[in-house]
């Protein structure tokens, strides 16, 4: 039994990176208790020669789990769905505020600070990821950690 | 000799002309948007906020909404953490004022809660829909309130994001775009403090 564990495990993280995304730094944005909605960010690395496309996110954390990103219109922020996320080969996308993130709807449980959940992650190859990832209050720098990554 | 001359004149007024539009476009406002901000009153949840009342103070003014999951959070906080570098004495100079566009989810109970999450001295301010969009037309902040997409239960307000810093006689004095760091917000705020009225 012991050796079939083993075996198993040692078979998804093989399949986790079948695709040879690797995901770094995910996070659960605190919010206030009453907060119904909150986003997932994490960054997202393509290891392989190939683009990756991330088509899907399930958490039991929330009612709903989308993707989401922000376009600028008239001079305002509009925050809309996405159908996918394309990780070029060889590229990191970085899921963060301002930017592409993981909605997540309809919390069923008021956020608290380091609260562990699992998202599960579908990508175009069928290959799929568990990640675990914990609410964080975010107080970084924002601007400093996007100028780092614009060119 | 004399054509030279009027050439070189045009060729520098027009290139003044392209700085000037690329740096308002760079700035995301064009000539008609530039705000000119004014007095109003708001409920808040700590009583009464009225602007004109306020002379000597630096406020920091910005519109948004309690379900925003991302932009609002992510401009509080920097607020907080630049509140943060305040002595006591100085906040006690600085009022920092976020307005609740999205009036029906927007109860001043959840504005209270909100606000206070992200530094203790900032409070929600909310006020009738035809109130909210003439404070807001003051400012030059757009938003749109928008029906629930088809099969979803909730729905998104696109807005404006900037961030008001009003000087001592309440006039806009500047306008911090989304995305700046604390250090940017202190800066600002400390610079419109100093000044004598």
């Amino acid at each position: 039994m012991k050796n079939l564990i083993v075996i198993l495990l040692a078979v998804m993280s093989v399949s986790a990176l079948a695709n040879g995304v690797m995901v770094h730094d995910a996070y659960i944005r605190l919010l206030p208790p009453t907060a119904k909605t909150t986003g997932a960010f994490l960054e997202l690395m393509n290891h392989s020669d190939k683009d990756v496309k991330l088509l899907k996110a399930e958490s039991d954390f929330s009612e709903k789990v989308e993707l989401h990103t922000h376009i600028e219109k008239d001079g305002m922020m509009k925050m809309v769905e996405v159908k996918e996320i394309v990780i070029p080969a060889g590229k990191t996308v970085a899921m963060k505020p301002g930017s592409f993130h993981i909605m997540l709807i309809g919390l069923k449980n008021p956020l608290k600070e380091n609260q562990e959940t699992t998202i599960k992650l579908t990508f175009d190859d069928k290959t799929t990821q568990s990640v675990k990832l914990s609410v964080k209050k975010i107080m970084n720098d924002m601007k400093k950690g996007s100028k780092d990554h614009q060119h | 000799m004399k054509t030279k001359t009027i050439i070189l004149i045009l060729s520098f007024c027009l290139a003044v002309l392209s700085i000037t539009l690329l740096q308002l476009k760079k700035s995301k406002t064009t000539l008609s948007d530039i705000p000119v901000g004014g007095d109003f009153k708001i409920s808040t949840t700590n009583g009464e906020f009225d602007l004109a009342a306020k002379r000597g103070k630096i406020i920091i003014l910005y519109f948004g909404y309690t379900f925003c999951p991302d932009i609002c959070p992510t401009t509080l906080s920097t607020v907080g953490m630049a509140l943060k570098k305040f002595s006591p004495e100085e906040l006690n100079n600085i009022e920092t004022l976020f307005i609740g566009v999205d009036t029906k989810r927007d109860t001043l109970e959840k504005l209270k809660e909100y606000s206070a999450f992200f530094h203790p001295s900032i409070i929600g301010g909310s006020t009738t829909p035809e109130k909210t969009r003439e404070i807001a037309n003051l400012f030059g902040v757009n938003y749109i309130i928008n029906d629930p997409e088809v099969g979803k239960s909730y729905y998104v307000v696109d807005h404006s994001t900037q961030l008001f810093i009003l000087n001592k006689h309440g006039k806009i004095a500047e306008l911090i775009p989304h995305g700046e760091n604390a250090e940017i917000i202190y800066e600002t705020v400390l610079k419109y403090m100093k000044e004598k009225i």
